[in-house]
């Protein structure tokens, strides 16, 4: 009897012990989140100063003086500016373990605007043996340089590449600051989207 | 004779006591590792609950590049005559880059336990420093007689003043670049504060 009764309770409790904690909930301490990460992203975005210069240089348009011919040279300064960074629609994270893998797509030129009020009287100069500049010739050089505003800021890699930088450490740093809290520890892997991919 | 009766007496209660107390110390023990166990598993299921304090905050905000920003700045200097300074040389075109910033370590977070509110203040931005571009260079002569071998030296050196007088008073500069900070410090700091910190509201400004 004392044998039985013995037994039962130790069963008892082992299974017991057992339920609670094989039936225990999954720990719910707080993992890195991609709706998060495109947050970050969203707020990753460079933001620059683009002071600019156009430089307009026309053969054609000429003044004729007997044998002599004058081009039109001049150049415009103006400021503009640039926001450049990833788009976060194409942004996607895993994770794999304590791996975050991490897929985005390469920074690129989010847009760019030609500040109007930068332009001033003083942002023309002209080249003393220019063909006389007329206020359409200014028109069509701010024109240009607002369609051409944008393939210079693309053209422009180091801006690109501090860009994608600062995407990549600022997840770097929201998984490590969270992993830090949470006493875990998180491998970062960054995969990048093929140009053909992201189209 | 009565030693005897309650020797047999107590060696029943004894008997029985023993029985009745063996259970008692087995469903104690089970019920110990109970709580133990649910203890456990309440420790595992929540993580500990942390303060949040300046200090905190000050770790989620590493210094590092994502203090500065870095602008492009293609400018034009004018330059005078060495021996009639009234008198244009040239101008020269230039690209520089430059570096304007917030210093993260005079951010200044504050924590309002009343209204559960971190503010963390960004200071105003300062200009760093301009790199001119040498290969960037392009002139037009007022004079041609300025257009010797030494002109690029004195040309490059007009640039780099040029560049740190206009863009140390560029407000467009300065003000992106802080817009640029609070947009990093926000980054740093709102997704710990959301999942770690539920509670607290941040203000970043």
């Amino acid at each position: 009897m004392k044998k039985q009764s013995v037994a039962a309770a130790c069963m008892t409790a082992l299974l017991l012990l057992t339920t609670a904690c094989g039936k225990a909930e999954a720990p719910v301490l707080p993992i890195p989140q991609e709706e998060q990460m495109k947050a970050i992203c969203q707020l990753a975005v460079l933001e620059c100063d683009y002071h600019n210069l156009a430089k307009y240089q026309d053969g054609q348009e000429v003044e004729r003086f007997f044998w002599m011919t004058k081009g039109k040279r001049f150049w415009v300064e103006y400021s503009a500016t640039a926001v450049l960074g990833i788009d976060v629609n194409q942004m996607s994270m895993e994770l794999q373990g304590d791996v975050v893998k991490v897929t985005l797509p390469k920074a690129e030129v989010l847009r760019c605007k030609v500040n109007g009020d930068s332009l001033s009287p003083d942002s023309y100069i002209v080249d003393k043996d220019s063909a006389p500049v007329t206020a359409e010739d200014e028109v069509r050089a701010f024109k240009d340089a607002q369609n051409n505003l944008q393939q210079t800021v693309e053209a422009d890699s180091d801006m690109l590449d501090l860009a994608q930088t600062r995407v990549e450490e600022l997840l770097k740093n929201y998984v490590s600051s969270l992993a830090k809290a949470t006493g875990t520890e998180y491998r970062v892997e960054f995969h990048y989207l093929e140009e053909d991919e992201t189209a | 004779m009565s030693k005897n009766l309650w020797g047999a007496f107590s060696r029943k209660l004894d008997k029985k006591l023993r029985k009745w107390m063996m259970i008692l110390i087995v469903v104690l023990a089970a019920a110990v590792a109970v709580l133990v166990a649910l203890q456990i598993n309440e420790h595992r299921k929540k993580p500990e609950a942390q303060v949040l304090t300046v200090s905190t905050l000050t770790d989620m905000i590493p210094v590092s590049d994502l203090s500065t920003v870095t602008s492009t700045y293609n400018g034009v200097a004018e330059v005078m005559n060495e021996k009639n300074p009234d008198k244009l040389d040239y101008y020269v075109a230039y690209e520089a880059k430059v570096q304007a910033g917030v210093d993260f370590a005079d951010l200044q977070p504050e924590i309002d336990e009343a209204s559960k509110t971190v503010t963390i203040r960004v200071p105003d931005a300062y200009y760093m420093d301009a790199d001119v571009d040498m290969a960037s260079l392009d002139f037009m002569f007022n004079s041609k007689k300025a257009n010797t071998s030494g002109v690029t030296e004195r040309a490059y050196k007009a640039c780099q003043e040029d560049a740190n007088r206009e863009c140390s008073s560029s407000e467009a500069i300065l003000e992106l670049a802080r817009e640029n900070a609070v947009n990093a410090v926000e980054a740093l700091t709102r997704p710990l504060i959301e999942q770690l910190y539920p509670e607290y509201t941040l203000v970043v400004e």
